[in-house]
């Protein structure tokens, strides 16, 4: 049984079809990438099997748990980090840590050691005990990843994970990924930076208006867009053809600045 | 609005027109409410002075009421746009103006027009309603002289606003844990929910507050009136009768009057000038945040979840000034209530059931907004919330305890009164004992209605100021759901007479009540 497992996956907002027949699985062990330019329904996927958002139509399934009719189980077994940073601003990631742990039963000791460890391993001790509202946004998004983390999930779903981070952050976020699959988890992440699906992800699915253009490792998607050797940023404006697109606008662009 | 609600953030996607239309809607009924207020206040001032003043006495009764009328109008511009005016610092809706070449004076004048554009509904049906009834009331010259009077006293109160706004903000985003903090952020929400309570319920008072100060200045002396003519915004009432009625009031108190406004002007052009230089700071600059000096080990105090829950509600709440304002309303309403219980009450007299029926019943009526305070307070966790197992019914009960523990002690209070009171039947005690069972049934059914409407079933979050469609529909429900057990016990005492038996059916209808809610809840909320 894989840990994700969406099959033909609708999700509309009004006219908006943002998830059109969205079908793909999440191996255990690996580190997936979902890829697409802004709006193309990542964040709507990753809502939809957090049990967020009600689905019009599919089935969406972690470790054989249908996110629609039992979204407290499916929350059990993630670690999720959304996209926006909305933290209780008021109150000390110690607070927030604390309220967590209670919510998801864990053991004191368990829950002590595994905040003491991740904060060193993240460098954060020194801001466990201020006010959210005090922390910049890669301090944020260490809270945001201590409290994914808090209960060992087997499954952590990332939604835009490095978006705004210092290169320091996202090495140390990076390292934590890798390490999480190492221990046999697993790891579903969006993303629109290329260089760190490239560098991090085993297989990607491209999305475009709702729709998977196309699956795999880098190799299989450089096959796929016929273009070998090429980077994923090229595979990627490829598939989506969008290649043309952006050769276009950068000439207009360049028009422009002449002038 | 969108900041202030996160749930609306999150699922603005989901369904934007809906969110836009509840955007505008809330806009309507914060118009349509201050409209209402103005209009009432504005038509009372003016049908006393014609019709109730006695001849004589008009003229103070025009300067004491035009006072009042700009009074309140400070106030309803001050405490009703508090929290929304709080907003505008975190929006960041000045970052593009300040990017491009502004000068700085323009900047700033900017920054002053896009703030005063969040209430400008109320600011224009002032500056339009009571200068048209003054006009037709008492003449061009003094519709025009109100007219100035109250831009004079909007500017003032923008000022205001914008300075207590700007604290009030720096407050709520301060995580400073110490005790005198605590007190001063509770001190403030209850302060300002005075403040809201004062500036709707003013109207039925006005009279009353020009009665005093009327027999205060003939009672005692005349001169006194010299006193109210220096202070804001009653020198502008005298100066408007003089206009009016030609220079009735002795010649000090004209002349302390005149000069008295004349500065107030002066000082609201100050104020202005200041105004964007100040929203420039706050909203561009920051806010200086309290920061936690020292390093401490890492610990954690870990416990059931609805402990959990009741305790992070209760640090939310004691650090957002927003959110203390709803918590204590409740404690509010006993401040409310007391003198509805001892009306005409003296040692000769008993308090008769009637009484004690209106008391409970108050409470009750506005206890809705308590509970919708509660469900308030998870607008900023929305991250924390979506990864959490948490089942909606646990969430609901958690705000329902603490909703019943301040709903159990407003009632307890009430015992207690009574219990050193001559009652007409000692069944009377049992009123507010037997209402108890309310407690569940009113967070239920609003947090239940609230959660089926906003949210489709699920966890939402909701804003008393910026939602008053919904603030409405708490009210009805807690005063439905609160009123049915009281509704009981009168119409059993009217049919029967007998104390017993309305007493115990006030307790049938209450426990009813919960267990109904009890069945009914779980049916309406989904995970």
């Amino acid at each position: 049984m894989n840990p994700i497992e969406i099959r033909n996956l609708v999700k509309s907002y009004g006219h908006l079809i943002a998830v059109n027949n969205l079908s793909f699985d999440v191996r255990e062990g690996e580190i997936y990438g979902l890829l697409g330019p802004n709006g193309a329904g990542k964040t709507t996927t990753l809502k939809v099997l957090m049990g967020l958002l009600d689905p019009d139509s599919g089935t969406v399934n972690v470790f054989g748990i249908s996110s629609v009719s039992d979204p407290i189980e499916v929350k059990k077994r993630v670690g999720y980090v959304p996209e926006e940073q909305l933290l209780y601003n008021s109150l000390t990631s110690r607070e927030i840590l604390e309220f967590v742990a209670s919510i998801r039963g864990l053991d004191y000791f368990h829950a002590k050691n595994r905040v003491t460890e991740m904060a060193r391993a993240l460098d954060f001790t020194s801001h466990y005990n201020k006010p959210i509202v005090t922390l910049s946004q890669g301090n944020k998004q260490k809270a945001m990843l201590l409290i994914a983390m808090l209960h060992a999930p087997d499954l952590l779903i990332l939604d835009e994970p490095f978006s705004g981070l210092d290169v320091r952050t996202t090495r140390i976020m990076k390292d934590v990924i890798r390490i999480h699959t190492e221990k046999g988890g697993s790891v579903l992440l969006s993303t629109h930076i290329m260089e760190m699906a490239e560098g991090l992800c085993d297989r990607v699915g491209i999305i475009d208006e709702g729709v998977l253009v196309a699956e795999g490792t880098l190799e299989e998607l450089r096959d796929q867009a016929e273009s070998e050797g090429a980077t994923l940023e090229n595979v990627f404006l490829k598939l989506t053809g969008e290649e043309e697109e952006v050769r276009e606008g950068v000439d207009a662009l360049r028009e422009a600045l002449d002038n | 609005m969108l900041e202030a609600n996160p749930s609306n953030l999150s699922r603005i996607k989901e369904k934007p027109e809906r969110v836009v239309n509840q955007i505008k809607r809330s806009a309507s009924w914060n118009a349509i409410l201050t409209g209402f207020v103005i209009i009432m206040i504005g038509f009372l001032m003016v049908a006393s002075v014609l019709f109730l003043g006695i001849p004589g006495e008009r003229e103070l009764n025009f300067a004491i009421s035009l006072g009042i009328f700009l009074g309140l109008g400070f106030v309803i511009i001050f405490f009703v746009n508090l929290t929304s005016a709080a907003g505008f610092f975190n929006a960041g809706a000045m970052l593009l103006p300040s990017t491009l070449p502004f000068s700085r004076p323009d900047l700033e004048g900017l920054m002053t027009l896009v703030f005063v554009r969040i209430f400008v509904a109320p600011y224009v049906l002032l500056l339009t309603i009571f200068p048209l009834i003054t006009s037709l009331a008492f003449g061009i010259v003094t519709g025009i002289f109100v007219l100035g009077a109250l831009v004079t006293t909007l500017i003032l109160s923008l000022g205001a606003l914008i300075r207590a706004a700007g604290w009030f903000h720096q407050k709520s985003q301060s995580g400073d844990e110490s005790a005198f903090s605590v007190i001063i952020r509770v001190g403030a929400g209850i302060g300002m929910t005075l403040g809201i309570v004062m500036a709707y319920g003013a109207m039925n008072f006005v009279p009353y507050i020009v009665e005093f100060i009327i027999f205060v200045s003939t009672a005692f002396n005349p001169e006194v009136l010299s006193i109210f003519a220096l202070i804001f915004p009653f020198s502008f009432g005298f100066v408007g009768a003089m206009l009016t009625y030609g220079l009735v009031f002795s010649l000090p108190t004209n002349t302390i009057a005149i000069a008295a406004s004349i500065i107030y002007v002066f000082l609201s052009l100050r104020s202005y000038r200041s105004s964007g230089r100040i929203l420039r700071s706050l909203a561009l600059g920051g806010v200086p945040m309290a920061v936690a000096s020292t390093i401490r080990p890492i610990d954690l105090h870990i416990s059931s979840s609805i402990p959990a829950l009741i305790r992070k509600d209760i640090r939310v709440a004691t650090r957002s000034l927003g959110s203390i304002m709803l918590l204590v309303f409740p404690f509010l309403m006993i401040f409310v209530i007391l003198p509805t219980l001892f009306i005409g009450y003296t040692e000769s007299t008993v308090i008769r059931s009637f009484s004690v029926l209106m008391v409970v019943g108050y409470a009750t009526m506005f206890a809705g907004l308590s509970i919708m305070g509660l469900l308030g307070l998870d607008t900023q966790g929305a991250s924390v919330y979506e990864g959490l197992p948490l089942q909606t019914r646990q969430v609901l009960n958690s705000k329902i305890t603490i909703f019943a523990i301040s709903y159990a002690a407003t009632l307890l209070i009430v015992f207690v009164l009574l219990l050193s009171s001559r009652l007409i039947s000692p069944f009377l005690l049992f009123i507010p004992l037997f209402q108890l069972p309310c407690g569940y049934s009113i967070g239920g059914a609003v947090g239940g209605v609230i959660y089926r409407i906003r949210g489709g079933g699920r966890v939402t979050s909701v804003n008393l100021v910026g939602d008053q469609a919904v603030s409405f529909m708490a009210l009805i429900v807690s005063a439905i759901v609160g009123f049915l057990p009281l509704i009981g016990y009168s119409v059993i005492l009217l049919q029967t007479g007998s104390h017993l038996l309305s007493i115990l059916s006030q307790l049938s209808i209450s426990l009813l009540e919960m267990v109904l809610l009890l069945i009914g809840i779980p049916r309406v909320l989904r995970d």
